[in-house]
């Protein structure tokens, strides 16, 4: 430590110094690399089913009242039919947004997109 | 590469702002998420906290006291006469106690006595309004004033929203008491925040744009309080014509007109709820006074037209506009 000064480090010392501190960092942090949402489909046996949104997929999802079709398109996810009394969950149509959601209720479906919008919540 | 004597102590100083960061992070504690379908919508329980077992414990918790909650409250109405609301559970009678103040917070404009026409109204697809006839039979049972005046008469109170922001703050109670000072629970988007954020900073909750529901019209940020917004978009259905949602004016037993949503903020949820709907009945222009003259209550009115935004002055400085996208 008395002679610091004569420590001669080269541009490889400084780039391996850095690289260092930042995969620590992310290794700490626990970050991964971004990878593409997932739809996550849970049924009321809990079940999941997980999709990538960037597949083109109709999916039958057997809920309590019967069977709910889900369609994934073009990074989008929506229930194209279910058998519930209101349809609110159709009428509610494509999603996108990461960390939203559709539920077919009375059928006990929940479609989630993975992921954080950037909000702590959102109303309603 | 001479003289890069200062990258050491360079490298230090970051390692060290890096180790008190992490260590800050930590202390924030680790983040927990569960969902429950209940109460006729998603229940979201987030929350950050210390100890894996605590957390799912007291998340688990949170759904059992919700559970039970809305099990009085399966159908949303109740039938029940003034005088004999006393032999209700205790629920019952706290859910009809704090509707008696939301009735007169709002000038009647929310009324729970609104379920005697409320359910001759189907917001299916393909259905039509009620008859004038049923509707005008319908009106003689509505009024809390009413109730109170013939207090042995059964009358089928409309309580769903606000059981349901009850159960919300039932629930996040039961967190609170477990120690957890930073937490959400959200109810399909009526929501009780508890706190702060872990990092300190307020919670920012999203408001939907109420014809795009895939769009967010703002945020606002918000600490330690409830948020929930009524909004025509949910529960309607078109006839000849006309858009028919599920939000009643007590006076005439049709949809109020005035709004596309209301957003409120209050000290809980049942309140939040209560006075979004009453505030939606009541317009932007009467509805905005009411609202500024509560305490501690802030609200967001978006007009029939979609085009203005009326905000109470206490919430304009924490309201920001996103880019429809």
């Amino acid at each position: 430590m008395e002679n610091l000064q004569a420590t001669k480090l080269t541009l490889g010392d400084l780039i391996v110094i850095f690289a260092l501190i930042g995969i620590g960092l992310n290794l700490l942090m626990g970050r991964t690399q971004a990878s593409p949402a997932q739809v996550i489909i849970t049924s009321t046996d809990r079940q999941i089913t997980r999709i990538d949104i960037t597949e083109e997929r109709i999916i039958e999802v057997e809920g309590k009242l019967g069977k709910s079709v889900i369609e994934v398109a073009d990074g989008k996810v929506r229930f194209v039919n279910s058998p519930c009394p209101h349809h609110l969950c159709m009428k509610r149509g494509w999603i996108d947004m990461p960390g939203d959601w559709i539920a077919c209720v009375p059928n006990g479906i929940l479609v989630r997109i993975s992921g954080e919008s950037g909000f702590d919540a959102v109303t309603p | 590469m001479k003289n890069l004597h200062f990258v050491l102590p360079v490298a230090i100083v970051v390692t060290l702002i890096s180790i008190a960061f992490l260590s800050k992070h930590r202390s924030q504690g680790e983040f927990y998420r569960d969902s429950c379908l209940i109460m006729d919508t998603v229940v979201d329980v987030n929350l950050w906290g210390k100890g894996d077992l605590d957390a799912r414990s007291a998340i688990d918790s949170a759904f059992v006291s919700i559970a039970k909650i809305d099990s009085l409250f399966k159908e949303g109405m109740v039938r029940v006469s003034w005088s004999g609301r006393e032999h209700h559970p205790i629920p019952t009678r706290e859910v009809l106690r704090l509707a008696d103040s939301l009735y007169r917070l709002t000038l009647g404009a929310f009324d729970p006595t609104i379920g005697s026409v409320s359910r001759l109204w189907d917001f299916s697809d393909g259905s039509q309004p009620p008859q004038p006839d049923s509707l005008k039979a319908g009106l003689r049972m509505v009024g809390l004033e009413k109730m109170k005046n013939v207090p042995g008469k059964d009358f089928i109170l409309d309580v769903g929203g606000i059981a349901k922001g009850y159960a919300i703050d039932v629930a996040a109670e039961v967190l609170r008491n477990r120690g957890f000072e930073s937490a959400i629970v959200n109810g399909g988007g009526d929501m009780r925040l508890l706190g702060k954020r872990p990092d300190g900073k307020p919670w920012r909750i999203a408001i939907r744009d109420p014809r795009h529901p895939g769009n967010l019209i703002g945020y606002i940020d918000v600490e330690d309080c409830a948020v929930a917004t009524s909004g025509d978009y949910e529960r309607f259905f078109f006839y000849e014509g006309g858009r028919y949602h599920h939000i009643l004016d007590p006076k005439t037993g049709m949809p109020a007109v005035q709004c596309q949503s209301v957003t409120v903020v209050a000290p809980t949820a049942c309140i939040a709820d209560g006075l979004a709907t009453g505030l939606f009945v009541l317009g932007p222009r009467k509805g905005f006074d009411v609202a500024k003259s509560l305490e501690n209550v802030e609200a967001i009115f978006i007009y029939a037209d979609g085009d203005s935004i009326r905000l109470t002055p206490g919430i304009q400085n924490r309201f920001g506009e996103l880019a429809s996208n």
